[in-house]
């Protein structure tokens, strides 16, 4: 154990001398080959890089060479959630953090007065422009849309670019929804595997809006189109839509794997004369033997 | 029961065999080759850094092994260093290529924070400077990150 003692007391000698220095996190380390070869493996690397916050390698990590760009690009969307709330004055700093998050939930703020809600509802829009529009290499996976005015979201939706890695859509709106709109959202959204759209809590004050519908003909001709199916959806929470049974239909088998399909108060929705009547127990009969027996077809 | 550990200067190091197992390599090792005197070699493992590494074994002998973790929490902190290790991280980043090698996580853990602290903070120039990294962007590959990253920027 001679061996041992010698390098033990060299060691000591070297622990020693460090101590000397006054903080290891400020002194310059010499740049000893040591160094340069732990960094230089990759799975090292990123096992130091992940002991980073958020900003220092967003800020200085990253622009050190190409080997830590890569890296920290792949530790990039962090999988947290991050509430957004929107205020009148939109906070500057919020917005340009949001890209990197994964997890996005926007929330726009109540407000009692029209005006204010148009700015408020108009912020949001500006803000999923801004985010997913323009910084498409945007990674979204949990998109929650909260509370806001998004009463004409259904318009707005053919607008939204392509989210390949969408799995989770939650949208609060405060109108009926058309059963429509799901097929525009699917387009956008081909990996989904969540969708919950329910009502805000407000909604009950709103009374019986409607938001934008289609026409029949517009109907037909979705109907008819051959829709791309929505292989990784299992969970469909819907309330208070406005459903056509041909729409629920194609809803149905585009859906192949669906093991969860929740209906709540939900109105069967007449095209021609633009009325909609609740379904009634005795009316569901007849919509959950469609169901049932598509779903035994699926 | 004791085993003996070759570093790759041709020292030998007797150890507990409870200790030497805080390396899953030379867990496994053991494992594979059964009951046996015969000394483990370990080429890539200096003696100075091995009795470092020993030496950590040591003080952690009664740790409770990790479980490795389901999921990686990426909200990691740094500051969460013991007294001891901190002082122990002090000596070279050899300690960490040879955890990397020997397969000790929770001192692999402790070298790589004790890095992260050394570069929270700092400028990239000053972090290339402090691990002596060649800047290999062109100014153009620069300006470009930069813009993907705008928001960061204090303003």
């Amino acid at each position: 154990m001679a061996g041992t003692h010698k390098a033990l007391l060299k060691y000591s000698a070297l622990s020693s001398k460090r101590q000397q220095q006054p903080h290891p996190g400020n002194t310059n380390l010499a740049p000893t080959k040591h160094s340069q070869l732990a960094l230089s493996i990759p799975e090292i690397l990123e096992h130091i890089l992940i002991f980073l916050n958020l900003k220092d390698r967003q800020t200085a990590a990253r622009f050190v060479c190409k080997q830590w760009y890569s890296i920290c690009k792949s530790l990039t969307p962090v999988p947290f959630i991050w509430p957004l709330c929107l205020p009148h004055d939109e906070n500057q700093t919020a917005r340009g953090l949001v890209h990197l998050a994964c997890n996005l939930t926007i929330r726009v703020f109540q407000c009692k007065h029209a005006t204010e809600r148009l700015n408020s509802w108009a912020a949001m829009m500006r803000m999923l422009s801004d985010v997913i529009l323009e910084r498409g290499q945007l990674r979204l996976r949990t998109l929650h849309l909260l509370e806001g005015v998004i009463a004409n979201l259904g318009v707005q939706l053919p607008q939204l670019p392509l989210l390949p890695y969408l799995t989770t859509l939650k949208v609060d709106r405060e109108n009926r929804w058309d059963i429509m709109y799901l097929f525009t959202i699917f387009k956008k959204c081909p990996n989904l595997e969540e969708i919950v759209i329910k009502p805000t809590w407000t909604t009950r004050y709103a009374g019986d809006t409607l938001s934008s519908f289609m026409n029949l003909r517009e109907e037909d001709a979705l109907v008819n189109n051959d829709q791309v199916p929505m292989t990784q959806l299992r969970t469909c929470i819907l309330y208070s839509m406005l459903v056509t049974i041909p729409a629920l239909k194609v809803f149905l088998e585009t859906c192949p794997l669906l093991s969860e399909l929740i209906l709540i108060r939900m109105f069967h929705f007449n095209r021609v004369d633009r009325r909609f009547i609740q379904i009634t127990v005795r009316a569901w009969t007849h919509t959950a033997s469609q169901i049932g027996m598509l779903g035994r077809f699926c | 029961m004791t085993v003996i550990l070759v570093s790759s200067d041709n020292q030998d190091f007797k150890v507990d065999k409870e200790v030497a197992e805080r390396s899953i390599l030379i867990k496994n090792m053991l494992e594979d080759v059964g009951e046996s005197d015969s000394p483990i070699p370990l080429p890539n493992v200096t003696a100075a850094v091995l009795t470092k590494v020993i030496e950590y074994c040591e003080h952690h002998r009664n740790d409770p092994v990790q479980v490795p973790e389901e999921t990686d929490d990426p909200r990691k902190r740094s500051n969460d260093i013991e007294e001891w290790d901190m002082k122990f991280m002090q000596v070279d980043h050899e300690i960490i290529l040879a955890a990397n090698y020997l397969d000790i996580k929770p001192l692999l853990d402790v070298g790589c924070k004790t890095v992260a602290n050394i570069i929270k903070g700092k400028t990239p120039e000053e972090i290339r400077k402090a691990f002596n990294i060649v800047n290999d962007f062109t100014p153009e590959e620069e300006a470009q990150i930069k813009k993907e990253n705008e928001w960061a920027e204090d303003r």
